[in-house]
């Protein structure tokens, strides 16, 4: 789940950062739109990363 | 309009000032409870603070206006604060947060100097602070009795001083957790206003289609413009964790999910208000296209499109520039007290702490920030014509901290002469490309001193090697700095206050 986050945080944001240099968006009804997009789903995939990660043979059984 | 100006304006003043004095009952025992909020800020507050902070008045008469002369060149703003100021935030706020819980810190030198055994970096940092904040708080209440005059008919001098008073009043009696409370309200008014002025103005501009219908909604792909692209970006993105009004909030959240929170939710804030910025000013271009004095974009469109709004859009100047106001003072005071003031106070007196220590100190505080209000009247009345040159030019010192900061967490390689070499050739460098060249990449040559800045400090680093003592001692701090220091019971904060 969380390299899921990082994944698409990093995707967002080299949509909007390369948006000057990207002919298909960087167009005058598209812009604005695209980037209220990237930033809505930026914020979530960041919130996700943010989480610490699980520590490794903690997944599942109980103290048996 | 003056009638409503004045009503709307004076119960809102009342209200902040209840809400302050109330807050801040307890806040006046020692500079744990004054500065820091007995580290106990939620996510609202932190959230709140922080976005008020960055949308002071300033932002809705400047920037604002640099978004209706420059348009989606502008989007790099947003950009930075919507994906980079997060981002720098958590990755180095989450971290001054375990290391102030566990070692005390209150302010970002101190930090600085146990992690680079440093003093020239401590000195460096305090003073930038010092320089950086108080010309940009100075000049919020210039600009509010200029506002207040304009559409109250209030007298400048008055509207100055009743600005100052009032904001130094609940400073004074509540410190940092009275600023977090009053914020949480201008926080709320403030993103209310804000999307009623979209809709209106945006309404008054013939719709989203026709408003959006402009080559003015579309980013450069070359020249200037792309500068301002870029350099907008970086600037706004790595410069919120090197600020001191922003982050010394960073040592003040209670645990980690509330600063988890409270990030991610300033991070939200600030979008709005910066696609707020964008979509005002793209609506205002389309029935006003030929504003010269681009500070009263907003003024203008509101008159021409919502008169009503007026007395709200000054109500909204006023906390926003409240609160940044407040906030700059406090970052002030915590640094001049926590850095130059106690160690010395310490060092000539020999005073072990307890409540006879923490009375004094307290005071100083408070007397600074009475010394610092009046300083502020001062340059109302009698404004330097080179105050906003300094606000640029400590403000870009300030951002070469950012490589000591994000590089000494994420790299084990860097060296304290590394850092101190980068960070000097970052201040030299942007002094170059103010005063006497035009930096090369950018409208902003603290940018390009960063990436000067970032390249000697790892080629320093790299090069000259670094006593092996000291490389361990950083490494132990960058392992506290993400251990769960919220699980430790009965943790003690050991004061880092020493003589040197």
């Amino acid at each position: 789940m969380k390299i899921w986050a990082r994944v698409v945080y990093l995707v967002m944001f080299g949509l909007v950062a390369t948006l000057p240099f990207n002919p298909l968006l960087n167009r005058r009804f598209i812009v604005f739109p695209v980037a209220v997009i990237c930033v809505v789903v930026g914020l979530i995939s960041m919130y996700i990363c943010t989480f610490p990660d699980k520590p490794k043979g903690s997944g599942g059984g109980g103290a048996a | 309009m003056i009638f409503w100006t004045v009503t709307i304006l004076g119960v809102y003043l009342v209200l902040i000032l209840a809400i302050g004095i109330y807050s801040g009952r307890d806040a006046g025992k020692d500079t744990e409870s004054f500065f820091v909020a007995n580290r106990h800020l939620n996510w609202l507050q932190e959230s709140m603070a922080v976005f008020t902070t960055i949308a002071p008045a300033g932002a809705l008469l400047g920037t604002i206006g640099l978004f209706y002369r420059d348009g989606g060149n502008m989007l790099g703003y947003i950009i930075g604060y919507s994906f980079l100021m997060p981002l720098t935030y958590w990755y180095v706020g989450s971290r001054l947060r375990r290391l102030g819980r566990v070692r005390g810190y209150q302010t970002q030198a101190v930090f600085i100097r146990d992690f680079y055994q440093s003093s020239y970096l401590r000195w460096g940092m305090a003073i930038v602070g010092i320089c950086a904040a108080i010309p940009y708080f100075m000049v919020n209440p210039v600009a509010l009795g200029y506002l207040l005059h304009r559409y109250a008919g209030f007298p400048y001098p008055a509207g100055v001083l009743l600005f100052v008073v009032l904001s130094t009043v609940y400073t004074l009696k509540g410190g940092l957790r009275a600023v977090a409370n009053t914020d949480i309200f201008h926080g709320i008014l403030l993103l209310l206003f804000l999307l009623g002025s979209i809709i209106a103005l945006v309404i008054h501009g013939g719709g989203v289609v026709h408003v959006l219908d402009t080559p003015k909604a579309t980013v450069a792909t070359s020249g200037p413009g792309l500068g301002i692209f870029l350099s907008w970006m970086f600037y706004m993105g790595f410069g919120a964790c090197v600020q001191p009004d922003r982050c010394f909030r960073m040592f003040a959240v209670r645990d980690e999910s509330n600063m988890r929170r409270g990030v991610i939710m300033s991070g939200a804030m600030v979008s709005f208000a910066a696609f707020s910025y964008f979509a005002i000013g793209l609506a205002v271009r389309s029935f006003i296209p030929d504003i010269k004095e681009t500070d009263g974009t907003l003024a203008a469109g509101l008159q021409a499109a919502a008169v009503w709004l007026v007395p709200w859009f000054v109500m909204n100047a006023w906390g926003g520039g409240m609160s940044n106001f407040t906030s700059g003072m406090l970052s002030v005071a915590n640094i001049f007290i926590k850095d130059l003031f106690e160690p010395w106070y310490v060092r000539r007196r020999d005073i072990p702490a307890g409540p006879k220590r923490d009375r004094v100190i307290i005071l100083a505080a408070r007397l600074f920030i009475v010394v610092m209000a009046l300083s502020t009247v001062g340059v109302c009345f009698y404004p330097p014509p080179f105050i906003w040159t300094l606000i640029n030019i400590t403000h870009g010192s300030l951002l070469q901290f950012f490589p000591v900061f994000v590089l000494g967490f994420m790299w084990r390689g860097v060296t304290r002469l590394g850092a101190q070499v980068g960070w000097t050739c970052g201040v030299l460098c942007m002094m170059l490309w103010s005063f006497v060249y035009k930096p090369p990449l950018g409208p902003l040559a603290g940018i390009d001193a960063l990436i000067v800045n970032a390249a000697v400090l790892i080629v320093v680093s790299l090069l000259v090697p670094e006593k092996q003592t000291l490389k361990d001692q950083r490494e132990e701090m960058r392992r506290a700095a993400v251990s769960n220091v919220d699980a430790i019971p009965g943790r003690t904060i050991a004061s880092p206050v020493t003589a040197d």
